[in-house]
């Protein structure tokens, strides 16, 4: 049986024919690669190869050609500025914090909405838990600055009303609090849509499988113990080597409108200070040596995470 | 025996009720915690300013008023970001679109020649960049400073769009195009009547994504352009929230165009709840609508990403 389809198959990939009869067959699939290709050569690879100015001194008269080579000195410099320190600490930071509180939440939160036995009623708040991921960081930076207000802000007066305070915080305008207010934040704005992946593992899963257990006698929290969350392994192995590829460019959006000379040294994250150093600054051949060195970690971050991910559960990216 | 199961059931049943009701209770205070912040705004834009400056407000206007929003209706600023806002969303959305998806065309046949060498040029630059500042000396080369194109070309195409798209036609039976080709269809001909209407769900899925993002987008604002006609409205609102100056400049326009008279007690924080709630109102409108698509769309791209 296996042989006969082969057979049938065979003629189609083994015939060879001469590299121009077959490319002209083709064309026209490769010219639509073309664009894609033509595309990311001007918006890829030409970026990539002005990370040269990262081992230049770049200066608008002479252009990146013009400008003098100086070696490694940028990437010195990194290792003695204080706000590079700070940057990293912070970057990390907030990731970790921000990995290990929605993570947790997310995964209860998408458990008790499968739970939830009313299909009109489930539908509904889904649908409004969707809503904050639309919004953009703009609109976000209205609504926490009013929420949060020490004056005004709902949060403070019923913090206050509980008894829990004393005296209004400033969420935004104070060192220690800066983490947690961004990272709970965050959550706030995609906890419903990070939902999306593991609702839609969990339509998979093999209804007798829940059917088989109830007879067993399983009750609710078994059922999701030991069905739904080992069929969410994969797919939250999947998504957390994404988050720690992720690191490295943690928190430029709530650095750029959160960010303040009160919460700075809290609030200076690795992609905000690539922008703060070449943009308001304008020292290019600096931004871009952080942001090389960004990349690398990155990649390499991703990596290793996909590593480690396929040793121990066996599943990964690539 | 018997009366014992039962018993057991009867705990367990009321036990899961119990669950139940405690269930829907949280799911409906997780719903208030979404929507309050939302809610919150609403009402302060249709507050009266002066009246908003001197009491918090908590779940109804005190003072109602329709001001603030004839304010933003009347205000050219606001309009003309508004039409810029809606420009570089539309357009870019089609173009997106339309570029990633023949890009995606061609590299969805599997046996083309070399196709395993494009892939690997597509793939690299998913894991690295040039970063911000190469970037920005490129915009600048191709002179698409202060130029509304820089909304449009920079995002014309997304490997990972395309790998999306890919995964999409890969499900489309192969048997319908080659139904097509022997009945004298050509390739452009294939992918507009089959293909195409084929993965409209793909289709308006990225066409949301990239709509979300494309409305939403400030940075290329706040660094590629630096006249006020091509401010959005996610500019606008950057610049009342990051500056004071903002704020006293719309202060003093208010007075210029005499709305001192007309609107008299207008204030800058009901404004700007105003153009929050008037930027917000089209994105909400229109995800609940095309939510089954993008359900499926993400979970092609969690198990391909």
């Amino acid at each position: 049986m296996r042989k006969k389809e082969l057979n049938i198959r065979a003629p189609r990939t083994v015939e060879k024919k001469p590299f121009w009869v077959r490319f002209k067959k083709e064309a026209v699939f490769h010219i639509m690669i073309w664009f894609g290709v033509a595309f990311l050569i001007v918006f890829a690879y030409i970026p990539m190869s002005g990370i040269i100015i990262a081992f230049k001194d770049y200066n608008f008269r002479s252009g990146i050609f013009g400008s003098p080579w100086v070696g490694l000195k940028h990437f010195r410099q990194l290792f003695q500025d204080f706000f590079m320190g700070n940057a990293v600490i912070n970057t990390v930071g907030i990731s970790v914090l921000s990995i290990g509180l929605s993570y947790p939440c997310t995964i209860i939160f998408t458990l008790l909405l499968n739970e939830l036995r009313n299909v009109k009623f489930k539908r509904v708040i889904q649908t409004v838990s969707y809503l904050p991921h639309f919004i953009s960081w703009a609109i976000m930076a209205v609504i926490l600055n009013s929420m949060l207000s020490p004056s005004e802000g709902i949060i403070n007066i019923v913090l206050q009303n509980l008894g829990f305070i004393d005296k209004p915080i400033a969420f935004l305008g104070r060192e220690d609090l800066y983490w947690i207010t961004v990272v709970v934040a965050s959550i706030w704005k995609s906890l419903g849509w990070n939902t999306i992946v593991y609702l839609a593992v969990i339509s998979g899963i093999d209804e007798s499988l829940y059917e088989a257990a109830k007879i067993d006698g399983a009750g609710r929290f078994a059922r999701m113990r030991y069905i739904t969350l080992p069929a969410l392994s994969g797919i939250i192995a999947i998504m957390l080597i994404l988050s720690v590829g992720g690191i490295a460019g943690t928190g430029f959006d709530t650095s750029f409108y959160l960010s303040n000379d009160l919460n700075y040294n809290r609030s200076n994250t690795l992609s905000y200070y690539v922008y703060t150093i070449g943009l308001r600054r304008a020292n290019f051949s600096y931004s871009t040596a952080i942001s090389f060195l960004l990349s690398v970690v990155s990649a390499t971050l991703m990596l290793t995470a996909n590593t480690i991910s396929n040793k121990l559960t066996g599943k990964g990216l690539f | 025996m018997r009366g014992n199961t039962s018993s057991i059931k009867m705990t367990a049943t009321i036990n899961e009720k119990i669950f139940d009701v405690v269930n829907v209770f949280l799911m409906l205070i997780v719903g208030f915690i979404t929507l309050y912040p939302f809610w919150y705004c609403i009402v302060v834009s249709f507050n009266d300013g002066l009246d908003a400056t001197m009491a918090p407000l908590y779940f109804w206007p005190r003072k109602w008023t329709f001001d603030n929003y004839e304010f933003i209706v009347t205000n050219e600023r606001t309009l003309h970001a508004a039409m810029i806002s809606v420009l570089r969303t539309v357009i870019g959305v089609v173009t997106h679109v339309s570029f990633t998806g023949v890009v995606a065309y061609g590299l969805s046949k599997r046996w083309l020649m070399g196709r395993k060498y494009y892939m690997m040029f597509f793939m690299f630059t998913m894991y690295f960049g040039g970063g911000l500042i190469p970037t920005y000396l490129l915009i600048r080369a191709l002179g698409l400073i202060d130029n509304f194109l820089v909304y449009i070309i920079p995002s014309l195409f997304s490997v990972y769009d395309s790998i999306l798209i890919m995964a999409y036609y890969d499900s489309i039976p192969g048997a319908l195009e080659e139904a097509a080709r022997i009945d004298g269809a050509g390739h452009f001909k294939i992918f507009a009547r089959i293909i195409f209407p084929a993965s409209l769900p793909i289709f308006a899925t990225i066409a949301l994504f990239n709509g979300v993002g494309q409305w939403n987008a400030y940075f290329d604002t706040t660094i590629y352009t630096r006249s006020d006609k091509l401010l959005t409205l996610q500019a606008i609102m950057t610049k009342m929230i990051n500056s004071a100056e903002a704020l006293q400049e719309m202060n003093e326009q208010m007075a210029a165009s005499g709305a001192v008279d007309g609107f008299a007690t207008i204030k800058p924080i009901t404004i700007r709840m105003a153009t929050m709630i008037f930027t917000t109102v089209p994105i909400t409108l229109v995800y609940p609508f095309l939510q089954k698509y993008f359900v499926k769309g993400i979970m092609i791209g969690s198990v391909k990403g």
